[in-house]
């Protein structure tokens, strides 16, 4: 992937390694300065916001404190950072409890609803993949292209509502909302909010994974294998998908992205207590700590995922980051 | 060509172009000049308000009031293609303001021989495209309040990026190319080439990526305000009719349904379009 450039730097290193490392640091620090500044985008001070006009000085003051809003502009950045390296994202202003501590209590249900979901969009794609790529010209691969594009514009609060009053309220085969445990037995709760997300998930897989399949199929070894005689799931594997995940791996960071951000239409539907509820709450109560807490982890966990796949495709295939 | 011959050949060439379109974004072309056509008539003629109560609240579907009434006893019908006009302009504003700040911003960045900018600015665009979209839209607002306005804002400040990025890599490439390096020994001034040879080549592709991203800003803007967090009632807007929907999902399940559907169609045409053109300029 691009790492041997970050922005417009040249890093000095050549282990491919390295370079996705430090690449994935920098971004990490500019992704924490964007949520720094957040708060500082507001047009009128936070604290008399939060309080009112009414508030007295002496707790505006305090509230100021509070919100890591006192003194200059790079004093608040220092504290700021210096906070963060000790584990420390600020208390909750509706709360009073560490930010922190919410967020961890929310993040294992996104989460398992991210595993999930994830796992239904792979077992969907791959094999509507293969069969589209093998028959490009056919009736199947222009349904496909005509759902794609009807899956991907519907939104994850439509499907996800239209499949609470199918499935929950007509068929009674979901529960109508929330979470009890964790996985294995939670699957009774999730599956069907992650069905939800893995039909808008689907067709951007799919799609990536078909540019790939068709390019692969191209090479010399697939033909190789048909004239061998190689055939069914050994072939596809083998031949087919096997060489054409690299490609798609690239992919892996958008799509948790996108995950991320459909995990928090789809939570508020099922009332699944995770980071998505979390944020909608603290948006609607202006509670600016955890607001930038869960932005902040959001944008880092994207990092980390992206730092991740860039290293397994270098394993993978050694040819790319060279 | 006078001004009077061009205007009279206008519509031909259009007409000429919508020809040469493949099946799929005509039928984009269709559907969305469609929906613009109901969305400006149908709040006109309808025999209904926008925002008054015309019968019992939450009453069913019937022959008046194909798509029930809302839980304020207004005729969603009317509601949901009335969504139309502020939905699509607040879509359009918010794919027009950073498709303009960051190409313009991502065409210095990528010409400018200043390393310190072009790594900052790479870095930062980097960090906010790390964000997923409709979360950093989220915190923007928290922060700078609801509304229709505060949208445009959060979305215009979470999208540049992705524009930046685009222009950015082409004026890198565009400015080791033969045409600029002959425009430079002509003796143009550096501002000259960029305002007028690099940031026009720049545009041709944020635009094309600009239509395959407004379907991610209908259904965020949508979705915004389905979180409570986009155009405030009684305003009509698809995403907080469908938040009203969700409160009387077990009694008036159609409350939502109509605005849904409006909704997605809309996002359909538009993302019919917008492959055919992301298709066009990959050549």
């Amino acid at each position: 992937m691009q790492a041997r450039r970050v922005g417009g730097l040249r890093l000095p290193t050549r282990s491919p390694l390295l370079r996705i490392i430090a690449r994935s640091v920098l971004v990490a620090v500019s992704v924490t300065w964007v949520s720094f500044s957040l708060m500082r985008l507001t047009p009128g001070d936070p604290a008399i916001l939060l309080l009112g006009d009414q508030a007295t000085d002496e707790l505006i003051a305090r509230m100021r404190e509070q919100l890591g809003l006192n003194g200059t502009y790079l004093e608040q950045l220092g504290r700021y950072l210096s906070q963060l390296a000790q584990g420390d994202m600020g208390k909750s202003v509706v709360f009073g409890v560490p930010v922190t501590t919410l967020i961890a209590q929310a993040v294992p249900v996104t989460l398992q609803l991210m595993l999930v979901s994830i796992t239904m969009t792979v077992i969907l794609a791959v094999p509507i993949a293969v069969y589209v790529s093998l028959n490009p010209k056919g009736r199947g691969a222009s349904a496909f292209l005509v759902l794609a594009s009807l899956f991907v514009s519907t939104p994850a609060f439509f499907t996800g509502l239209l499949a609470l009053l199918i499935a929950a309220v007509w068929l009674k085969i979901a529960p109508v909302a929330g979470i009890v445990g964790n996985l294995p037995e939670a699957i009774t709760y999730l599956w069907l909010p992650s069905l939800v997300i893995a039909l808008a998930l689907v067709p951007i897989l799919a799609r990536v994974l078909i540019a790939s399949i068709t390019d692969t199929l191209r090479e010399e070894f697939v033909e190789v294998a048909i004239v061998r005689g190689v055939r069914g799931w050994t072939f596809a594997w083998r031949y087919l998908i096997r060489p054409s995940i690299a490609p798609t791996l690239s992919l892996l960071s958008y799509i948790v992205g996108t995950l991320f951000a459909s995990a928090v239409v789809v939570e508020l539907v099922f009332n699944l207590p995770g980071t998505g509820t979390l944020l909608v709450g603290a948006v609607s109560g202006r509670d600016y700590p955890l607001v930038q807490g869960i932005v902040l982890f959001s944008g880092v966990f994207v990092v980390i995922i992206g730092a991740f796949a860039d290293i397994v495709t270098v394993r993978i295939d050694p040819r790319v980051g060279r | 060509m006078t001004a009077a011959a061009s205007a009279m050949s206008l519509p031909r060439s259009m007409a000429r172009r919508f020809r040469l379109l493949p099946g799929s974004a005509r039928a984009g072309v269709i559907i969305i000049t469609a929906i613009v056509a109901l969305g400006l008539l149908v709040p006109i003629l309808s025999p209904y308000d926008l925002y008054e109560q015309v019968g019992k609240a939450n009453a069913a579907p019937t022959f008046e009031h194909p798509f029930g009434l809302d839980s304020l006893g207004r005729d969603i019908v009317t509601r949901s293609f009335g969504a139309v006009r502020i939905d699509i302009v607040v879509a359009i504003v918010g794919v027009m303001i950073p498709l303009l700040i960051g190409t313009v911003v991502g065409g210095l960045a990528g010409t400018t021989d200043l390393r310190v900018v072009r790594g900052g600015v790479g870095l930062l665009v980097d960090g906010i495209n790390a964000f997923p979209f409709l979360i950093l839209a989220l915190g923007v607002i928290a922060v700078i309040g609801t509304g229709a306005q505060a949208m445009i804002i959060a979305i215009a400040f979470t999208s540049w990026a992705r524009y930046a990025k685009l222009a950015r890599t082409r004026a890198a490439v565009l400015r080791d190319l033969d045409f600029v390096s002959a425009l430079r020994l002509l003796g143009y001034s550096r501002a000259r080439i960029t305002v007028r040879h690099i940031l026009p080549n720049c545009f041709s592709e944020t635009v094309a990526y600009g239509v395959s991203d407004f379907t991610l800003v209908i259904l965020t803007v949508a979705a915004l305000s389905f979180l409570g967090a986009g155009v405030r009632p009684p305003e009509p807007e698809w995403g907080s009719m469908m938040a009203d929907g969700r409160i009387y999902l077990q009694s008036a399940p159609w409350i939502l349904v109509g605005p849904g559907i409006v909704l997605t169609i809309t996002a359909f045409g538009v993302s019919l379009i917008g492959e055919a053109l992301k298709d066009r300029s990959r050549g």
